[in-house]
């Protein structure tokens, strides 16, 4: 269940987004926050969305952050959302490596970006979250979006 | 009974029938739509041309018959979002609720959500979209299409529809009820059992009934209630919206346009005769627009 986010619960997210990757908080000016256990979720801000709180919530809008033990963690779904304001931790791919990354690979080589989650772009477009390990760039897209083994025919 | 069996109720209700006929035996082309907030319909067209795909308009703004596409599911493109895969007469409904930016929708049989993204595009994403079904899985589906779409507008909910909270009045309801999907018998697939459910209509009628009347009772004042199926039956169509209509005198069927050919609701069926008003409902049939059968009826509340 969903219920309007806390005020630090925004401002946890609004910090990690600006500092982690360079979002500035006022980008977020347009979005209601919303949390459950285990995610925060950007809302379209308007007058309605307050109304929300009449009924039961199994989602509002796009899952942006989901809280994990070791720490917050950007879901592709939001990133590509608002990850185009990213100033910093910000890798782009070529077309090949693009692939590789939507069919849910690690893309071995070492990145310039600090270790941990990155947006992952090609082409000028978000493509979603990346994981900067020591493997490499660890793709995070989820089964839902990805590519699958077989190319299209 | 033989589906073949089945279909000869309808013989004097569709018009030319046999051509009606002929038309079940092809597949329905595919039809999709843009994502405004990812890209373009000139950028779409270009990229998807680069695999062979040709977009060609439909009488849908956004909306494109897709020429060569075999699994529309699994491309790049529509994994970034950048197209919802949606039957062309499926838009109709949407088309038929007309909501615009800064209103309240509940679309309440909302899963898989084609109609639902459909609505959050016509508003642009600026008011509220309700988006409500029961069933997890199916809810599932609903979500993942949200957040591949990158839909911000829209919340969902899991009532059971006819108990869906009347807390909280909307602007438009659409009621894209569960039926007995006779619209989507087309190219029939080589396991589908070719034997149908004669008892489907009745048992759904009392439901779809219910749904309407709670869809009713959060629609405000002036207000626009939206009745689909994708079914030909009329026991699931206007035989609901006449019984609806019989015990709530604040709603009216208004005449609906759409950019499809269509034939007017019945005016009866068997011995039961249906009010005038049902005439402005549409029947949509696949040998007049290539894609599936469909029933719209657009209420309005005094």
């Amino acid at each position: 269940m969903l219920d309007f986010a806390a005020p630090e619960t925004v401002r946890g997210t609004l910090e990690y987004l600006e500092s982690r990757f360079g979002i500035a908080r006022e980008r977020f000016d347009a979005f209601t926050f919303f949390e459950s256990g285990s995610a925060v979720w950007i809302f379209a801000a308007s007058p309605h969305a307050a109304e929300l709180g009449a009924l039961k919530l199994e989602a509002a809008g796009v899952p942006l952050i989901r809280r994990k033990k070791r720490g917050l963690k950007p879901t592709t779904a939001g990133l590509r959302i608002v990850g185009h304001w990213a100033t910093r931790n910000v890798i782009d791919l070529g077309a090949d490596d693009a692939v590789s990354f939507l069919s849910r690979r690690t893309i071995a080589g070492r990145y310039e970006t600090d270790g941990g989650f990155v947006i992952v772009r090609a082409g000028g477009e978000v493509l979603g979250c990346g994981l900067v390990s020591a493997k490499g760039l660890e793709s995070q897209i989820p089964a839902d979006l990805a590519l699958a083994e077989a190319p299209e025919p | 009974m033989h589906i073949n069996d089945w279909w000869l109720r309808y013989r004097g209700v569709i018009p030319d029938f046999d051509a009606f006929r002929a038309a079940l035996a092809a597949p329905p082309p595919v039809h999709l739509r843009v994502n405004p907030r990812r890209t373009t319909s000139a950028a779409l067209r270009e990229r998807l041309a680069a695999v062979g795909v040709r977009l060609e308009d439909a009488p849908v703004p956004g909306a494109f018959r897709a020429g060569g596409m075999t699994r529309p599911g699994l491309s790049t493109e529509f994994l970034l979002g950048h197209y919802y895969v949606q039957g062309l007469t499926s838009m109709m409904p949407a088309l038929a609720l007309a909501p615009a930016p800064g209103e309240r929708v509940l679309d309440l049989c909302a899963a898989p959500g084609s109609k639902t993204t459909q609505i959050a595009d016509m508003i642009g994403d600026q008011g509220l979209v309700v988006a409500n079904d029961l069933k997890i899985h199916r809810l599932r589906a609903l979500q993942s299409n949200l957040e591949r779409l990158g839909v911000v507008c829209a919340a969902v909910t899991s009532y059971r529809g006819e108990h869906f909270p009347r807390r909280l009045l909307f602007d438009r309801v659409l009621v894209d009820a569960p039926c007995s999907g006779e619209g989507t018998w087309r190219e029939v697939p080589p396991k589908r059992s070719l034997e149908w459910d004669t008892g489907q209509s009745e048992r759904l009628a009392p439901v779809q009934l219910r749904l309407l009347q709670r869809a009713a009772d959060v629609v405000r004042s002036g207000g626009v209630l939206v009745y689909s199926t994708c079914t030909y039956a009329p026991e699931e169509n206007e035989a609901v919206v006449d019984a609806f209509l019989s015990e709530r005198e604040d709603f009216a069927v208004e005449p609906v346009s759409l950019p499809v050919p269509h034939a007017p609701g019945l005016a009866g069926w068997k011995d039961r005769a249906y009010g005038n008003s049902l005439g402005h409902a549409a029947r949509i049939y696949p040998h007049l627009v290539d894609s599936w059968g469909f029933f719209v009826a657009r209420l309005r509340r005094a």
